[in-house]
């Protein structure tokens, strides 16, 4: 069997949790502090990908970024393209994984006290110092589980690749689609091993992520009781 | 006020089901005959418009008809679902049905061929075959080649010709025939291959050329009686009706060929 669909799965998986990560994690911030008329609005607009169903994203996407979209013209000046290549994939996936990045890190921001940073504020600490040197080191965890969740969530993208990805072997043929393609032509030992592929992959994912936050609240929970007993003195 | 909308809510809510109630009571008439039919999703524009001349030509029949995928529709019928007419897009599915004896031999019939065209955004360049062995094209559009038979057509199809192979590269890969049509129709490909039932759905396309007969496997449309159909009758009169004069006009309009 050939393995280039995983190889090209994990690789876009990878390069949109990046992309989604700088993305939600200024987006949420944006959010955290935004206070304008259009919060609810733009808010949903974030969070749509999450809701609308993924061919619906693809066809957007189709349009957005195809041949004779502003974009699509502007690069085939360069003579470049951007339907049915790997950054199409990497596009399709970070979309639909976006909401999941933006979501629990925003989540994560409105948990901290904003006494901390208030404090910081009147210690004349600049916004975005206090953005990097104390929300984002406090919110890690929810950090790294929203972009945990957006790699899962990447992986699995369906619906929106195969409209901007053309399923072409040894370029944008990931797994997913291997998996559909193949239980669709009967070829159901090949969609076996797939689906067992990823049923691995995924749950290792999940169990190094628990096992992370395991250590995590362990730590912060030694750090209250530590607290607790300087106060006590 | 607001109880009075949810009061107005609830009286329609009720009228509406006592109103679906009435129709139930007449279909139960002995008179009037329901068929339920199967039939592949490529049809629907069709079968559609023949469904509806027969209805006003006999007012005593009713269609139910069932639009999906060839595959998914077998699946059901084989599950045990009530239908008495099954119509595929593919020998293969009807096949299948055959060998488990659910479908009434003597009454399965081919209705319809369909031909495989190359199509190109509407007021695009119109090529011949010959063109697309010159010249290089820098993406083709057909279905997967594995699960669409669409796909597997237009892949016979170029490797009898024997342009596979250079053709190959420029090839990108859609999960169904409507998906081809769109990246056509965006003009995100230089063109495609689709059924030429499909090529008339779609005011944005035009078709460049049908490729020849003997270069891909006949596409042949199969329709039969199910066997547990309450209506056989009825279902037989309405198969003859498919063969006949007047559904052929109809199939021929929507770019399908009849068989004779």
């Amino acid at each position: 069997m050939d393995y280039t669909p995983l190889i090209i799965s994990i690789k876009t998986a990878a390069a949109a949790t990046a992309m989604v990560s700088v993305f939600g994690i200024f987006a949420s911030w944006f959010m955290c502090r935004y206070n304008g008329k259009f919060k609810s609005l733009i808010d949903s607009v974030f969070l749509l990908p999450m809701i609308l169903p993924p061919t619906v994203i693809g066809y957007i996407l189709l349009i957005a970024i195809g041949k004779n979209s502003l974009l699509g013209k502007f690069l085939y000046r360069f003579d470049l393209s951007l339907i049915f290549t790997w950054p199409a994939l990497v596009l399709a996936a970070s979309v639909v994984a976006f909401p999941l990045m933006y979501k629990t890190s925003k989540a994560a921001f409105e948990q901290l006290d904003p006494d901390i940073l208030d404090a910081a504020r009147t210690l004349g600490a600049g916004e975005f110092k206090i953005f990097s040197k104390i929300m984002i080191p406090n919110a890690w965890p929810g950090i790294v589980a929203g972009a945990v969740l957006s790699f899962a969530r990447a992986l699995g993208e369906f619906g929106a690749t195969l409209m901007v990805g053309g399923s072409i072997p040894d370029k944008t043929l990931t797994v997913p689609i291997a998996i559909f393609f193949a239980s669709e032509s009967g070829n159901s030992k090949e969609a076996g091993l797939w689906v067992a592929i990823i049923f691995m992959i995924s749950l290792l994912v999940m169990t190094i992520v628990n096992s992370y936050e395991g250590k995590i609240s362990k730590k912060s929970r030694i750090g209250k009781e530590l607290e607790a007993d300087e106060h006590l003195y | 006020m607001k109880l009075k909308l949810h009061m107005l809510v609830f009286i329609l809510f009720a009228l509406t089901s006592l109103s679906a109630g009435c129709t139930f009571g007449d279909n139960g008439d002995d008179q009037s005959v329901t068929l339920t039919i199967s039939a592949a999703a490529s049809m629907k524009d069709a079968l559609d418009d023949v469904t509806e001349k027969y209805k006003s030509e006999n007012q005593d029949v009713d269609f139910v008809v069932n639009y999906g995928s060839s595959g998914s529709l077998m699946n059901q019928i084989s599950e045990g679902a009530k239908v008495d007419i099954f119509i595929s897009a593919a020998q293969m599915q009807m096949d299948m049905l055959e060998s488990k004896d659910l479908i009434d031999k003597k009454m399965r019939t081919d209705i319809l061929e369909n031909s495989l065209v190359f199509v190109v955004q509407k007021g695009d360049t119109l090529y011949s075959l010959k063109d697309l062995e010159t010249r290089k094209l820098e993406s083709v559009a057909i279905g997967e080649t594995n699960s669409v038979p669409a796909g597997q057509y237009a892949k016979e199809a170029f490797e009898n010709i024997g342009f596979y192979d250079s053709i190959n590269s420029s090839l990108v890969f859609a999960k169904d025939v409507r998906t081809v049509l769109s990246w056509v129709e965006t003009g995100n490909v230089q063109g495609g291959v689709v059924y030429s039932s499909d090529a008339h759905s779609s005011d944005k396309v035009d078709i460049s050329f049908e490729f020849p007969q003997e270069t891909h496997s006949p596409i042949t449309y199969p329709a039969a009686i199910v066997k547990d159909s309450s209506s056989t009758e009825a279902a037989k009169i309405f198969l003859d009706y498919l063969k006949g004069e007047a559904a052929s006009d109809i199939f021929k309009y929507h770019g399908f060929k009849p068989v004779k």
